[in-house]
């Protein structure tokens, strides 16, 4: 991964940017020549128009920031808990790992939209309600990654470390730590990516704010370009957040298992 | 389990010789197998790994322990580390028990055990942050052994970026670098190549001889034993307990050695040891003789052409 060149990387880019562009000229070239009825879907052309003319006027500024500001919410409550617990189960509680692990694997099958009801009927359908379902659905990736990286943990590196004379604070934060990482963040990115995807689904459900709240109602006015923006436009956001991560694993160069024999 | 307080006493005086770094007196290890966990029905078997294994190791001696696989050598390295505590007698390193992990030994494991998110200087510092050394006195320190194991130039260096006897380099000079009275190494060369590994066993005496460690080294090669010992404990399996003890008469330095006919002859002693354990030993016989007939191939075949 490291042995692609830069020159390598920008012709990919460019490779996956001309993809995009194709989709877009097809779909202006579709809906132009009426093949598809404009009221069915509008060119991308009105949908970037109507799209501007509202995030302009500032529409979408605190439908967006509630949805976002939800999310890392939710998803903060989830690394202190869903962590804490990883790590107890996974270090401290192994006798007892059989019989908590089959019932949070359970509780990550339920399926989360047919628990939006629950938790409206539990939290409102305020903010408390939104933070309540990202925590949720965030949590599990996080206690499970935690769970199989403490469990995963090298036992020779663990070994020669305590040989050395690290005890209980060091070797956690020197040794346990930075091997847990690795695992913590893969758990984390699958969490916030989730989390985003649950968020808008939630606000759908019963909201009177967030970016899933706004679709809808652009849904009921029929108003086709808004919708289409604003999928473009919590794709995108999808894609920063993805981004956002790849960034800070390559800012702190997290080391990986699989980056031994680069 | 075995406790030998009468023995104990009666070599009081042994204990407290200045001869001896480590005296191993009476020692044995069981363990509950804990490995089918979950099936509740299975009751505990103790195993017993070492049995009454009694062992003195000079100041400053370089002694291998050999044995077929199994026959607790790792599990003996675990003891006089304090990783593992002795179901019966006592392990004493400078007249004091040993009662955990400390700093007063250094092990280097087969498969090296670097932490791979620290750089080579900061993997050999990682015994002197727990000590809470200062760091421009980490860093003199390390840079001492980054030099004596040859690494200069790659202090930066991640663990991946590195091959592996020169891994194994940062391995020795961690254990090295909190100065340490007693070096474990437990079979460290064994993942290495056949000359990388002839190399790092002719670099880990002259930094034997440098530093006058006292070394236990533990192996499966018997060509290696020698080449390196001043004694050899040779074990014998199930359980684990102590077979011969023989004294490395050659002279050093042992460049030449091994072809030489002592060599040999010790060789074969050796293997004829080991050879003699015991029954329903068949299959860790086997083993070892392939491994012997695959060094002595790789010995006798002139790999340098």
């Amino acid at each position: 991964m490291m042995a692609v060149t830069f020159t390598e990387r920008l012709r990919r880019l460019g490779l996956g940017v001309l993809g995009i562009l194709l989709f877009f000229a097809l779909w202006q070239f579709v809906t132009t020549v009426q093949l598809i009825p404009r009221s069915l879907v509008p060119p991308p052309t009105k949908v970037l128009e109507v799209f501007f003319e509202n995030l302009l006027a500032g529409k979408l500024t605190d439908p967006t920031l509630f949805s976002l500001s939800n999310v890392v919410l939710g998803l903060a409550l989830a690394i202190v808990v869903g962590i804490t617990l990883g790590f107890v189960v996974g270090l401290y509680l192994r006798r007892f790992d059989q019989i908590v692990l089959p019932f949070f694997r359970i509780c990550e099958k339920l399926n989360p939209f047919a628990l939006f009801p629950i938790f409206i009927i539990l939290f409102g359908i305020a903010r408390l309600e939104k933070v309540m379902v990202v925590f949720w659905v965030s949590l599990w990736p996080l206690l499970f990654s935690t769970v199989d990286g403490a469990h995963g943990l090298d036992r020779v590196l663990l070994k020669s470390a305590l040989s050395m004379g690290a005890k209980r604070g060091k070797l956690f934060t020197k040794v346990i730590l930075p091997l847990m990482l690795p695992p913590l963040f893969s758990g984390l990115r699958l969490s916030a990516t989730l989390a985003f995807f649950m968020i808008i689904a939630s606000e759908m459900v019963g909201a009177n704010d967030g970016l899933g709240w706004l679709y809808l109602v652009a849904n009921h006015a029929y108003n086709l370009p808004l919708m289409y923006g604003i999928i473009l436009f919590i794709t995108l956001l999808a894609i920063v957040i993805n981004a956002l991560f790849s960034f800070i694993e390559r800012r702190f160069h997290l080391w990986k298992p699989s980056v031994s024999f680069d | 389990m075995i406790t030998t307080p009468a023995i104990l006493k009666a070599e009081r005086s042994v204990v407290d010789g200045p001869i001896e770094r480590i005296v191993i007196k009476g020692v044995s290890k069981s363990f509950n197998t804990r490995q089918n966990k979950g099936r509740r029905g299975a009751a505990a078997q103790p195993f017993l790994a070492v049995r009454d294994f009694s062992l003195e190791v000079r100041e400053g001696e370089f002694l291998s322990v050999v044995g077929p696989s199994g026959c607790g050598k790792s599990t003996l390295l675990d003891l006089l580390a304090g990783l593992e505590a002795p179901s019966g007698g006592t392990i004493y390193l400078d007249g004091k028990p040993v009662a955990g992990p400390n700093q007063r030994v250094g092990i280097v494991l087969q498969g090296y055990a670097l932490f791979p998110w620290r750089t080579v200087r900061k993997n050999i510092e990682f015994g002197l942050e727990i000590k809470e050394v200062e760091k421009k006195e980490r860093l003199r320190i390390s840079q001492h052994y980054i030099e004596l194991v040859g690494l200069g130039g790659f202090e930066e260096s991640y663990p991946h970026e590195l091959s592996g006897g020169m891994r194994q380099r940062v391995a020795i000079a961690r254990a090295l670098a909190y100065d340490p009275e007693v070096l474990l190494m437990d079979e460290p060369f064994a993942a290495v190549d056949a000359q990388t590994r002839e190399t790092l066993q002719e670099e880990l005496l002259s930094i034997w001889e440098r530093t006058g460690k006292t070394v236990v080294f533990i192996t499966h090669s018997i060509d290696e034993a020698i080449f390196l010992s001043d004694r050899i404990a040779v074990m014998s399996s199930s359980p684990g307990s102590l077979k011969s003890l023989l004294e490395v008469d050659l002279p050093r330095p042992r460049k030449t050695d091994r072809s030489s006919v002592r060599f040999g002859q010790l060789r074969h002693e050796i293997w004829e040891l080991i050879q003699q354990n015991g029954h329903g030993q068949r299959q860790l016989e086997e083993q070892l003789v392939i491994k012997e007939a695959e060094e002595l191939l790789v010995i006798r075949t002139p790999v340098r052409a």
